[in-house]
């Protein structure tokens, strides 16, 4: 039998707050943190609506001065996310409390795995001034390089910042990795560590997933394709129009049940499976039949080996575009007929924060087991006729179960499907 | 006896190749290049590099990804690396001789090292021209101006998991895939978590590979910027010369590596030609610094003997190391040492290549680059050679292949990748002779 | 004697330590007050190698001079030739003597014998940056166009 995987610690930040309760609590109450952007002049936009985390202020988010020079605004909202997450596991003092070759196996056992949106346009427009300069000659591009361009530059736009200074600061040394695989990064950030910690690999591991897509040319270009909203996002309303996009981060921390109940961790759950599977029709298909989504779920639940009657409710992904909500209302339906469980998406109260998203869902999805109260849709008017069968709700529903099936999908046609239960307090 | 029962060991077998690389557009011509010590480092030609400090690279040359690939729509999506990735796997794929079928579909998982956002440098030229002629972007001209001249091609190009997608559309993959990005660690990782899929039972067939290309001058500058590069313009051939006493940076290059890996009984069974068996991985953090790698090795020596207890193998069972070897002064030095730490003696027994002597850093490709080296170091029982070693740094003494043709038996090669970052990989590939089911 | 090349009076360092030490502060990300004139980079305020790069790129900005890249090594072996400075990664007597008298600013008790030519940059402290830059820009006035 493979080894149990408990969780120990959550840390998430996004525009409806900077703790996982906050969050929980705004989405609860029905309140959306979606709104003009600020970051930038965006008055003249077509679309200007997206889930900004307002004044935020980088210090008080990571205190390490020197790393606000190496990293972008994602990384420090995974690197704060991550440091909740560590800190309510309770990690650091029950290391530094072991004799030291203790602690050195503790961090050599200790997994870090990240997932993330891989880079941004602005990112790239720092070579601007000296492109001014070069007027067009490669020649002067070269020679003024050197006295341009900060030779931090690469550093700052590395994809995995964060794992790479979640490492460093706290000295963990074992398996990781980076998952840049859009939506699905967090989810699968999750489903790496959990499989590393089944296998023997780490006995305990942080999984995060960030992400701040909230920049001209990205908002333009998924203005460009028709995804984003008009007004507010509406899951699986007859009226949805798209998507907004958010920023953010959550954390968890993982332990086999082993290592959790070794150093006497408070358990706040337990992942019990997942899985992820590809549609790959192309970077922005969607099959209309749900196909990915159903195999997703139908593996993660031979992976948790449950059935489909003991998921007691569901956080769908829930994007708002036509297509996404329509296929994913389908795949539910296949799997759970016409009595699904009590379902909710929470995207409307925060905007679709790409690679984190998933990741703060099942956060989410941990807190509404524990507060026995699945939030419901505030942003929801007339249940489209073609997603009838789920039990979505404006208000709150009971869970049917302490089993929550959380559901993420991204460009190439990813899907994925996570389980987990909350421990009963 | 009690209640346990242990599940036989999963094994995986590599069981096809593809390269696109700066020695050769396939991997026959890879591998005599690296067997005869042809050099793919030369001035760079694909662009205009006169100004910059470095003017030499590792370009993959008269590549045409058309040779390898009918679907002409399907290039439209595709950048340069792109056309690497789908080349490499291409040809993999052809040397398997298995494919994805409507019924093997949602077996076949893919994972791969890139995933970095990618933006070519006319686009970016075309941006800076339309929204920030005077050197500062304009925000609030995206949003008037932005919008007719949004091209959604330029999107889908640039997106981190386009590779990913690429490859899943073209081939037909259905089940587990992913992008991973651990910097110039990536394909090593790529490769690596590839192998636990089969394990874990997620997968029975898995494309896997690295890909990249930063050879453009927003790249090119950003290494240059960190003084990373070998500044030997007048001598490319010699440039690269991981271990020698006189190293002074690596050599950027780029193209795409890819492996066909395959459920050992189930490649058995349909007479598959299997070059090596992917037997251990190891991946560690070194939490030390971003660039700085720490001087004792710590990081790549838990890499190292966590791919070693992976495979089962012990240390002396050890043959052949293709090392991460970049040639900058201080990697080439602390790897050294971190191989001394986890072999100890027999380190003097195992023969120890860069190939990046050759052909450069293939940085997110690398690593899977050189996994498929190390098979086909095993297949044929050939070393490739580190090049331009001519006076070993007194603090890298290990057995480097200085000779060639080096005729050797392998029965287990172990592959290094060490990312900035912090992030290490190590994969171990066994002799299928001394796989024993 | 120090030869006049390298003839640096205090009055010229503290003439510009206090924009050197404001750029360190803000490369390092660090209170002005620890940025010391004596304060080692790499020991005092954990500076890594890539952070001399920052470093240098920041004050040739502040100061408008020029600082072309491995100029410290360079200065630091002055007239000596790369085999009287160093031998086997470490340097020479003639080496050492040379160093410590560059690197003047620099307390005696931390030159022990034997140093890695490649442990020089453990030696820099903040003045070592205020040398570079007066240095840079008497250079600069002999020969305007840089």
């Amino acid at each position: 039998m493979s080894k149990k995987v408990m969780i120990t610690g959550e840390g998430a930040i996004c525009a409806a707050g900077k703790d996982p309760d906050e969050i929980w609590k705004a989405a609860r109450a029905g309140r959306s943190a979606i709104d003009a952007i600020q970051q930038w002049d965006s008055s003249n936009w077509p679309s200007r609506l997206a889930g900004e985390i307002a004044d935020l202020n980088p210090r008080a988010l990571v205190e390490d001065r020197k790393l606000h020079k190496l990293v972008r605004r994602t990384d420090l909202l995974g690197l704060y996310a991550a440091s909740k997450a560590i800190e309510d596991a309770g990690l650091i003092p029950h290391r530094d409390a072991l004799d030291p070759a203790q602690a050195d196996l503790f961090n050599d056992r200790t997994g870090v795995y990240v997932g993330g949106g891989g880079g941004a346009y602005q990112d790239q427009y720092d070579y601007f001034p000296l492109l001014t300069a070069a007027r067009g000659d490669l020649g002067i591009f070269g020679r003024q390089l050197a006295t341009t361009v900060n030779p931090m530059w690469l550093l700052r736009t590395l994809p995995n910042n964060v794992l790479c200074h979640i490492g460093i600061r706290y000295a963990f040394k074992g398996p990781n990795a980076c998952i840049t695989n859009h939506t699905a990064s967090g989810m699968l950030a999750v489903a790496e560590a959990a499989a590393a910690l089944r296998a023997g690999e780490a006995d305990r591991a942080v999984a995060v997933g960030h992400d701040s897509p909230i920049e001209p040319e990205t908002i333009l270009y998924f203005h460009a394709l028709g995804l984003l909203a008009a007004d507010t996002i509406r899951p699986f309303d007859s009226a949805r129009s798209g998507t907004l996009l958010g920023e953010g981060a959550a954390a968890l921390v993982l332990e086999t049940a082993a290592a959790a109940r070794a150093r006497g961790a408070k358990v706040r759950g337990e992942f019990l499976g997942s899985a992820c599977v590809a549609e790959g029709e192309g970077l922005l298909s969607i099959r209309t039949d749900g196909d990915g989504l159903v195999r997703a779920i139908v593996l993660a639940l031979e992976d948790a080996e449950i059935g489909p009657a003991d998921v007691g409710m569901i956080v769908a992904h829930g994007n708002g575009t036509p297509p996404s909500d329509a296929s994913e209302a389908s795949a539910i339906r296949h799997i759970f007929g016409t009595k699904p469980p009590p379902t909710t998406a929470f995207k409307w109260a925060f905007g679709h924060l790409l690679a984190a998203s998933g990741i703060l869902d099942t956060v989410l999805a941990l807190d509404s087991l524990r507060h026995g109260d699945v939030p419901g849709i505030a942003t929801l008017r007339e249940l489209d006729p073609a997603c009838a069968t789920l039990a979505v709700s404006t208000t709150a529903q009971p869970p049917r179960s302490g089993v929550a099936l959380v559901l993420g999908r991204g460009f190439a046609g990813t899907n994925a499907a996570l389980l987990l239960r909350a421990s009963a307090d | 006896m009690g209640g346990i029962v242990t599940r036989a060991r999963v094994r995986v077998a590599i069981t096809g190749l593809g390269l696109v690389t700066p020695l050769g557009n396939d991997t026959r011509t890879t591998w005599e290049a690296l067997l005869t010590g042809r050099t793919g480092i030369a001035p760079i030609m694909t662009f205009d590099a006169s100004g910059f400090p470095v003017r030499i690279g590792a370009e993959v040359k008269g590549f045409d990804p058309r040779t390898a690939i009918e679907d002409r729509k399907l290039l439209k999506f595709s950048n340069r690396y792109h056309g690497f990735a789908l080349g490499a796997a291409e040809e993999a794929i052809r040397d398997a001789g298995i494919r994805p079928e409507n019924a093997s579909a949602a077996r076949w998982g893919c994972v791969v090292g890139s995933g970095m956002m990618g933006i070519e440098f006319g686009e970016l030229v075309e941006a800076h021209r339309r929204f920030a002629v005077d050197g500062h972007i304009a925000p609030e001209r995206f949003g008037i101006d932005g919008i007719a001249g949004a091209d959604p091609l330029v999107f889908c190009r640039s997106q981190a998991n386009n590779g990913l997608s690429l490859l899943l559309q073209h081939f037909g993959i259905r089940g587990y895939a992913t992008a991973v990005h651990t910097a110039c660690a990536s394909g090593g990782q790529a490769v690596g978590t590839a192998v636990k899929l089969i394990r874990r039972g997620t997968a029975d067939f898995v494309l896997t590979g690295g890909f990249d290309s930063m050879l453009n001058p927003v790249g090119l500058a950003a290494f240059c910027l960190l003084g990373a590069l070998s500044p030997d313009n007048d001598e490319p051939e010699r440039a690269s010369r991981p271990f020698d006493r006189t190293r002074n940076g690596f050599i950027l290059g780029e193209g795409a590596g890819f492996l066909v890996l395959e459920e050992w009984n189930a490649a058995c069974r349909r007479g598959a030609r299997i070059y090596a068996e992917l037997a251990g991985d190891g991946n560690s953090l070194s939490s030390y610094r971003i660039t700085d790698s720490h001087p004792s090795g710590d990081g790549p020596i838990q890499a190292m003997a966590q791919a070693l207890a992976d495979a089962r193998a012990r240390p002396e069972d050890v043959d052949y190391l293709n090392a991460h070897g970049t040639s900058t002064p201080m990697n080439d030095r602390s790897e050294c040492a971190a191989v001394r730490a986890v072999f100890g003696a027999h380190a003097d027994r195992i023969a120890v290549s860069s190939t990046k002597s050759l052909m450069g850093h293939l940085i997110a490709g690398a690593g899977a680059v050189e996994a498929a080296i190390c098979a086909l170091a095993i297949h044929h029982g050939l070393l490739p050679l580190n090049a331009n070693l001519h006076e070993p740094d007194p603090e890298c003494d290990l057995d480097f292949v200085r000779d060639l043709p080096h005729p050797r038996r392998v029965g287990v090669a172990i592959s290094n990748s060490f990312g900035f970052g912090g992030s290490n990989n190590c994969v171990i590939l066994r002799n299928p002779e001394d796989v024993h089911i | 004697m120090q030869s006049s090349y390298d003839t640096i009076s205090k009055d010229e360092v503290m003439e510009v330590y206090p924009k050197v030490a404001e750029t360190i502060a803000e490369a390092l990300g660090r209170d002005l007050d620890d940025v010391k004139l004596t304060a080692p980079l790499m020991e005092g305020l954990d500076a890594e190698s890539i952070d001399f790069l920052d470093i240098v790129f920041r004050l040739e900005r502040q100061f408008k001079v020029k600082i072309p890249r491995g100029k410290i090594a360079e200065d630091a072996r002055g007239t000596l030739s790369e085999e009287e400075f160093e031998q086997k990664g470490y340097l020479t007597q003639a080496g050492l003597k040379r160093l410590q008298e560059h690197l003047s600013e620099v307390s005696p008790e931390r030159f022990r014998s034997p140093i890695k030519a490649r442990d020089i940059p453990r030696l820099f402290t903040v003045e070592t940056f205020c040398k570079l830059v007066v240095r840079a820009q008497k250079q600069a006035t002999k020969s305007p166009d840089g």
